[in-house]
């Protein structure tokens, strides 16, 4: 009487995991140098992505439309994306980075394995700037993974490309960024327009300039953790009415505010909670604000401590020399 | 008494009765029989937890008829049994989430995969269907790494990926098989989409 395996294990295991008998089929017709992928069983497919570094899963993604659609079954919440639209680069969980750059002749992709890089070089022409927008959404069509960090620095030139790149993530995904960095833009509706619409929940540091009249509504980034605000135009008493809204807490994320000016303009009336501009000047101990394990920030030197309705500690500073910044510290309790 | 005043005893080696290792028998579906030991089962959970619930004895396992596994030619299953026997005793390994995953391809596992590709296709499935942990880990790095410094049109060409216009064709062919109608249905949808209507019915 010989003993059959299948009916064995059918008797053997009740899981539904194993369909042995049905799809089981190896039969496969090789050629030298090929391997045909998708017909491997779903587990063994998903072993083979696993041992792929991002980079290769993202080449793959662009064979066919049944490739990038299989990519993300390794777990989308392995990746995240990071933008820059200077370095016209993208990374991939800090590590890899896709970076595009334009040429001469015909596009090709070049991967530097050991610098963990690919470079896609396109050809020039006028849609040149749509091509970092291009990658990304290949990049987030595969990984299915949101961008979580914005970084635009056009101190040097002006390229309203950030604009569409920035629309394109905020169409693209409901989960906020977690940090937005962006250096000097020259079409002020442009940044107006996007601040309305991009939501942050780390970091927000915004250098905008010679600018003119920019006074941004702070309460915008009321879900920040962190936020730097460069050549800001905000007066004493667009202060004084934001750290009033934090005393009454309503910013319960900020744990860090900056906020720079060519240099505040002071009335004899001006206070900020009703403290005067002197006494927010005052020498003290020297205390570092760690906000989470990767991001800290400069050195409290003084100042006064203040407290929340909801008991929350935090000390403000301002700018002894020149009256150029403000500053909120708010310590954990 | 405690442990540190236990009296200590020499033991004669010799005395103590070593177990029998037990081996059992498998046979392809191409009637190749192997014998396999006990340890080196326990790398296939799906084989491991098979012998355990048939509970064979010694005695069992060589009166009667080797278990078959019916999906599973004698080429593959020898290559299957090479790996469990060398690597037997090693503890199954787990997965850390690591990304990408990190596998170490040994040289005993190099040399066993130096096959053709049709095999190692084979050997996969196998690994796959019993359940072998490792031997899945270190054959499927081993086709990651036919990926490394390729282009997607070399990609296409090596993982024998269907390029989008041969996926349409296809999956046109299988309604068509299914269904004649189907494609009349489709086209029918087709063109009052293009013609701006917002629903089909």
């Amino acid at each position: 009487m010989g003993v059959c395996y299948s009916k064995l294990l059918k008797t053997t295991f009740n899981s539904s995991k194993y369909s042995y008998d049905v799809n089981w089929s190896p039969e496969w017709s090789p050629t030298p140098k090929t391997f045909p992928l998708l017909r491997l069983p779903f587990l063994a497919l998903l072993e083979v992505f696993k041992s792929l570094d991002p980079i290769e899963l993202f080449i793959l993604s662009q064979c066919s439309r049944k490739a990038a659609s299989s990519i993300h079954f390794v777990g989308s919440k392995k990746w995240k994306l990071s933008v820059d639209v200077r370095e016209q680069s993208i990374n991939i969980n800090d590590i890899y980075r896709v970076a595009i750059t334009e040429s001469s002749i015909k596009p090709t992709w070049i991967y530097d394995r050991r610098m963990k890089m690919l470079f896609v070089k396109y050809q020039k022409n006028e849609n040149n700037k749509l091509e970092l927008q291009k990658v990304l959404s290949q990049l987030q069509s595969a990984f299915r993974c949101p961008v979580t960090s914005f970084e635009y620095n056009g101190f040097w030139k002006s390229d309203q490309c950030w604009v569409s790149v920035l629309k394109c993530i905020v169409q693209n995904q409901v989960q906020p960024l977690e940090s937005f960095v962006l250096t000097r833009s020259w079409k002020m509706e442009d940044l107006e327009r996007a601040l309305q619409n991009v939501k942050v929940s780390r970091q927000i540091r915004i250098r905008i300039h010679a600018s003119s009249f920019l006074r941004l509504d702070l309460m915008m980034f009321k879900s920040c953790k962190c936020i730097e605000l460069s050549f800001s135009w905000l007066t004493i008493s667009d202060l004084d009415v934001f750290m009033e809204e934090w005393k009454a807490g309503n910013l319960p994320s900020l744990r860090y505010m900056l906020i720079r000016n060519d240099g505040f303009h002071w009335y004899w009336y001006d206070q900020i909670l009703g403290f005067k501009r002197d006494e927010m000047k005052q020498l003290g101990a020297r205390r570092k604000l760690v906000i989470d394990e990767n991001l800290s920030v400069d050195e409290c030197t003084g100042g006064v401590d203040i407290q929340a309705d909801n008991g929350r500690k935090a000390t403000i500073q301002m700018d002894r020399v020149s009256d150029s910044w403000f500053k909120l510290f708010v310590w954990n309790n | 008494m405690s442990v540190e005043n236990a009296p200590v005893v020499d033991v004669d080696e010799a005395a103590i009765p070593v177990e029998k290792k037990m081996y059992y028998r498998f046979e392809s579906n191409d009637k190749k029989e192997f014998r396999v030991s006990e340890l080196a089962i326990q790398q296939s959970e799906t084989l491991n937890r098979l012998v355990e619930a048939m509970g064979y004895t010694s005695e069992d396992v060589e009166n009667k008829p080797a278990i078959a596994i019916e999906n599973i030619d004698g080429k593959t299953l020898k290559l299957v049994f090479q790996w469990c026997e060398h690597h037997k005793g090693e503890a199954i390994p787990v997965d850390d989430g690591s990304v990408p995953k990190i596998v170490e391809i040994p040289e005993f596992d190099a040399k066993l995969m130096d096959i053709d590709n049709g095999l190692l296709f084979k050997l996969i499935w196998a690994a796959d269907y019993l359940n072998i942990v490792q031997l899945l880990n270190v054959s499927c790095k081993k086709v990651a790494n036919m990926a490394q410094g390729k282009t997607p049109a070399q990609l296409r060409r090596v993982y024998l990926l269907p390029s989008d216009e041969e996926d349409e064709a296809a999956k046109r062919a299988a309604q068509e098989a299914q269904d004649p109608r189907a494609r009349e249905v489709e086209e029918e949808f087709e063109e009052r989409k293009r013609q701006g209507g917002n629903s089909f019915f």
